[in-house]
Formats: C-alpha cells, sequence, structure tokens
C-alpha cells in the first residue's frame, strides 16, 4: 500500500486542482504525534510545481514495533495547488512514497485530459528498503526517480522494503509487464533475515530470473547487489542476527542460468552475496572502494566515457 | 472570485495511474497498489502489505 513512485498523470488547462486524501500513518503510544505523512508533489511539464505535507488521516496506534495496531480511523484532507501556468499542460501528481495513501477526489477548474504518449523508455525496478525509499524527502527524491529523470526514462518502481526475498509473484509481475529495462537489486533482505542457505539461494536467484527472462528475453537486465549495507559489508553471511547466528556461510550463487545470462549485468556493490567473482566471465567486478558509489545508471549507461550505454552491452558467454 | 471546480473520474476517466497495477476501491476512495491484484494470495507476512 505504501505508494513508492506512484502517481496521477493527465492533461490539463486548469490553474488550480484540489486532490483529496486519506492516509495511514502509524504512531507509537509514546510518541506526542504520528509517524511524518510525507510529501504530495505536483509536476508540471515535468517541473516541481507544487509540494504539500500530505494531511493526517488515518492513524494507527501500537504500543511498539510489531505490536497489534489499533485503527483511528479520520476523515480525508484537502490539498490546493493553485497559480498553475496558463494553458495545456503535462500534470503529475505523486504520491508520498512513505504512507499508504487513497486518492478520495480529484476537482479542476479546467479541462482534463489523458496524457500523450511521451515516448519515455519504461524501466522497471525492483529492489530492497534502499530502493522504496521511505527516507527521501519526496516521493520524485528517490533514488529511481532521479536516475529515471536523469536517463529520460520512465521508472516503474516494485521494491518492497525488507521484502526483497526473490518472490515468485515478484518475478511473475515483472515478466507480465511491459519493459525496456530491467533493474533488480538483491541480497540485503535476503543476508539480513537469512532468508536463504547455500543450498536454496542459488536456486531461487536463477527461477527468479528465468521467470522474469520467459516475458522478457531479449530486455536488458541489470542484476546488482546493494549499493550499502556498512553492518554487513565485511560479512558474507547470512548475517549474524539471523537464526544460525553463524554469519559464516559461504552463499556462492554459481553462474547465471543459461536464459538468465543473456543481456544480464551483475554489478556488484560493496555487500555482496558471494565471494569476490573478479575474473569470471561475464559478471562485472565491483569498482574499487573509493570509486563504489550509487551510480547505477540503468537507462543510459554508466559513467561517461567507462562504460556503454546499458542497451549496448552485451554479457559474454561463459565458458 | 469564486473558482468553479469539477470532480474528474478517478478510475475509468481521462486520468491515468502510473506505478499502480491494481487500483483498489475502498469505501473512501482509490488505494493504488503497486502489485497486481492477485499476488494479494501469495504473502502472507503482513509486514509486506504495507510495501506493497
Amino acid at each position: 500500500m505504501i505508494p513508492s513512485g506512484v502517481r496521477l498523470v493527465f492533461r490539463t488547462d486548469a490553474r488550480t486542482l484540489e486532490f483529496e486524501v486519506l492516509t495511514s500513518t502509524a504512531r507509537l503510544d509514546g510518541d506526542p504525534r504520528p509517524r511524518p505523512t510525507g510529501m504530495l508533489e505536483l509536476l508540471v511539464d515535468g517541473a516541481l510545481a507544487g509540494r504539500r505535507q500530505a494531511p493526517v488521516g488515518n492513524v494507527l496506534r501500537m504500543a511498539g514495533p510489531g505490536a497489534v495496531q489499533r485503527l483511528v480511523a479520520d476523515k480525508p484532507g484537502s490539498v490546493r495547488v493553485a497559480g498553475l501556468p496558463r494553458g495545456m499542460k503535462n500534470v503529475e501528481l505523486w504520491l508520498p512514497q512513505q504512507t499508504p495513501t487513497e486518492l478520495v477526489a480529484l476537482r479542476a477548474d479546467g479541462e482534463v485530459l489523458a496524457p500523450l504518449p511521451d515516448g519515455r523508455r519504461r524501466w522497471v525496478h525492483h529492489g530492497s528498503s534502499i530502493s522504496h525509499c521511505i527516507e527521501a524527502d519526496g516521493p520524485t527524491g528517490t533514488w529511481s526517480v532521479v536516475a529515471a529523470v536523469l536517463a529520460g526514462a520512465e521508472v516503474i518502481n516494485l521494491s518492497q522494503a525488507g521484502n526483497a526475498l526473490l518472490d515468485p509473484y515478484v518475478a511473475r509481475t515483472t515478466r507480465d509487464m511491459p519493459a525496456d529495462l530491467i533493474s533488480l537489486k538483491v541480497g540485503i533482505n535476503i543476508v539480513a533475515l537469512s532468508a536463504f542457505r547455500l543450498r536454496t539461494f542459488g536456486p531461487a536467484l536463477h527461477g527468479f530470473l528465468d521467470t522474469i527472462r520467459d516475458g522478457h528475453p531479449d530486455t536488458p537486465l541489470l542484476l546488482i547487489s546493494p549499493v550499502s549495507c556498512p553492518a554487513l559489508e565485511q560479512v558474507p553471511g547470512p548475517a549474524a542476527t539471523g537464526p544460525d547466528g553463524t554469519g559464516r556461510e559461504d552463499r556462492r550463487p554459481g553462474r547465471p542460468g543459461r536464459r538468465g545470462r543473456r543481456r544480464t549485468v551483475a554489478y556488484g556493490g560493496p555487500c555482496r552475496a558471494g565471494p569476490d567473482r573478479r575474473g569470471t566471465p561475464g559478471v562485472r567486478s565491483p569498482p574499487p572502494p573509493s570509486r563504489r558509489t550509487n551510480t547505477a545508471r540503468p537507462a543510459r549507461g554508466g559513467r561517461p566515457g567507462r562504460r556503454p550505454p546499458l542497451h549496448r552491452r552485451r554479457v559474454p558467454p561463459h565458458g | 472570485m469564486t473558482v468553479r471546480m469539477r470532480m474528474v473520474p478517478l478510475v475509468g476517466g481521462p486520468v491515468e495511474w502510473l506505478g499502480a497495477l491494481d487500483l483498489e476501491t475502498t469505501p473512501a476512495g482509490v488505494m493504488p497498489r503497486r502489485f497486481p491484484a492477485w499476488t494479494k494470495e501469495q504473502y502472507q507476512d503482513p509486514s509486506v502489505h504495507g510495501p506493497t
């Protein structure tokens, strides 16, 4: 329900828009107020034209994290954006990336039309909370949206905070979606939850990739490990906090499956699920530590002058 | 000056939802979900309901 990356798009000549929304935010019994609801952001022709705090609606009270929730229902609140430019324009309303939000009403003082195709390539991304970006300062400040804007792409964010666990329904959803590019950020939740063992991780990862490849045999696919995870960067995993408590197991994922390796680029960040794989054909090694940054630029390739555009790169076959 | 505001349908009208693969009708309005409706049967952990 947390709508990271969800937006309502249309064209309008209206100069005033009103949105009625009902948020559902949490509040611990010991806290003086509910958690922040996040921001509603209005883009006009791609530029930020309005930014409002989403009104507090329903509140889920609980004694502590993970405790039983008690719903304190409330009414929707309204947000008004006036003084929009004259003439027909493309409008996007981005919902808060951190709070379940129902849209109750949209009102306009002008004509509202369907958006026109803009020709942008569609990038579908799945990852963990790092990609969900609950802590971003607004829905268009998440790294995937920032990257998509820079690349001129349209991003569909299928990230699930705390739940990037190679769930089959995620792979099937991705398989069934139109996509010009797919990226997957996998590993951090698996390590933190000790979700797999050596026996099960490799087949699960390859099965996940193969399911996606069933629907996208030639779509460029970028597989990356978490861009940052200081607590686990020196530990191969599973995490010491996992059920076994060892933090010792070598979880080598092995080679990508036959269908999964085509046009698939594996890009290792500092928190890798397996051992150092430098020299493995088709698997890109991470840059030196000083250059490890969150620079995966899926739609138009990586660093200028260093790598060709992603859609032109091909992974050499394994021996 | 009074601005005349008109209601715009949230579903089945001119507006398009992006990033949501399911639009659940609620007593209040529309709850966009990023995953299709059929996926709800496939996760049991309540921690997943929020992120989806």
